[in-house]
């Protein structure tokens, strides 16, 4: 999978999630949400389930940008949501725990980003980002009814995310490095069996050559001087097939190895086939 | 002494029996394994057999060659001569048969005539 079908593997899962988040966030903060968090909610979903319906709909490979601007955008109501959520909580007068929409948020992000540091600690900082700005603009009297340890837990669950981002991104490295190694070896492969083949093709003709200059060599000592010659020539020949040698070890004699030689041959016999009908056409 | 060889190259069938009948061998030539069985008379009382193990995409190969001769009681040597590599299925199959040899292409055309003529090797030595 190329990098621009990873990301939009990412965008589609951010949409579901954001489908099946935003509809549990309706439930679960029903009590203490108000009709603008509802609206932003029902917005949610609409976006995320239009954008879910459009990318599965459309196969890849399009642009990995696209994807990737589509993977952030996705996440901008969520962004607005996961705010409001923690405003509303905060309004419903009991103590609590903020910004766990944020929290839970930066580290489903930090596994489902794309190929790529900067979508991803992007989509993260967009999270922590506006849960520090909003605990900025929080009155002492809120904060009071915090749980202990803010801004410093989303702080810390933003580090914690990136760190995944991190092994995220390396498996996304490993595997790049991977699939070259592979169409290295493929492209490798290929050509040892052309190599082998040519190889092989070329034997036969080299050995009868061979032969008849052992022929003309019991012949007579008159042709000497050209059975030297040719014996020369075919020893270079010789070397160029100890040259090609040692591509046997990277050949794998599966179907399309004998598909390659038999081609290969086939080719040779109409060249052949040519070759011999040419003197009846002169 | 008698040879019978199997090549489907046929340049190479005409020297090589040419050479050996330069030094008082008789030769029976084959193309194929159908033509190798067309000539059985000759081809069973041969001395020595020198078969190329691939004979062309989709005939029968040198192997082929091989088992029809000794399951016809073929008492004479049998050398395989081939221009593949040994990693060759084919070739590496022709290594591990018993009281044959396999000789590469090109080998020299002396040494050649004398491992067909017996004087270098026998049967159940592998190259």
């Amino acid at each position: 999978m190329d990098d621009a079908a990873e990301a939009h593997r990412a965008a589609v899962i951010a949409a579901l999630l954001g489908v099946v988040g935003t509809a549990m966030g309706v439930v679960g903060f029903w009590r203490v949400s108000d009709p603008a968090l509802r609206a932003v909610q029902v917005g949610g979903i609409l976006v995320n389930g239009t954008i879910l319906l459009t990318l599965r709909g459309r196969h890849p490979p399009y642009s990995r940008r696209q994807a990737d601007a589509l993977f952030l955008l996705l996440l901008v109501p969520t962004v607005v949501m996961a705010w409001m959520v923690d405003a509303a909580r905060a309004a419903h007068g009991l103590r609590w725990v903020p910004y766990e929409p944020a929290k839970l948020s930066v580290l489903t992000l930090a596994v489902i980003a794309p190929p790529g540091w900067a979508t991803g600690a992007g989509a993260i900082a967009m999270f922590v980002g506006s849960s520090l700005i909003h605990h900025a603009l929080l009155g002492d009297a809120v904060r009071a009814r915090m749980s202990a340890g803010e801004p410093f837990a989303i702080i810390a669950y933003g580090v914690f995310a990136l760190v995944l981002l991190g092994f995220k991104q390396r498996s996304y490295a490993l595997r790049l490095e991977l699939s070259r190694a592979r169409a290295e070896k493929v492209a490798i492969e290929r050509v040892a069996r052309v190599a082998m083949a040519l190889r092989d093709l070329a034997n036969t003709p080299v050995q009868t050559l061979e032969l008849i200059r052992q022929q003309l060599l019991a012949e007579g000592l008159q042709r000497r001087a050209q059975t030297d010659r040719m014996g020369r020539a075919l020893e270079r020949l010789r070397r160029l097939n100890d040259l090609l040698g040692p591509y046997q070890a990277a050949v794998i004699w599966d179907d399309e190895g004998r598909t390659l030689e038999r081609e290969i041959r086939t080719v040779s016999r109409a060249s052949r086939h040519r070759v011999e009908l040419a003197p009846r056409r002169l | 002494m008698n040879a019978a060889l199997l090549d489907d190259d046929a340049d190479l069938l005409d020297i090589l029996a040419e050479l050996l009948q330069e030094h008082g061998c008789r030769c029976v030539s084959a193309r194929s394994l159908a033509d190798l069985k067309a000539l059985a008379s000759e081809v069973l009382t041969a001395d020595v057999a020198v078969l190329d193990i691939n004979l062309g995409s989709g005939e029968p190969s040198g192997i082929d060659a091989y088992e029809w001769l000794t399951s016809q009681g073929f008492a004479g040597r049998i050398l395989f001569l081939t221009g593949h590599a040994h990693a060759h299925p084919l070739v590496a199959r022709a290594e591990q048969l018993r009281h044959a040899a396999v000789l590469d292409k090109p080998l020299d055309g002396r040494v050649l005539i004398e491992r067909i003529l017996g004087g270098a090797g026998s049967g159940a030595e592998a190259t």
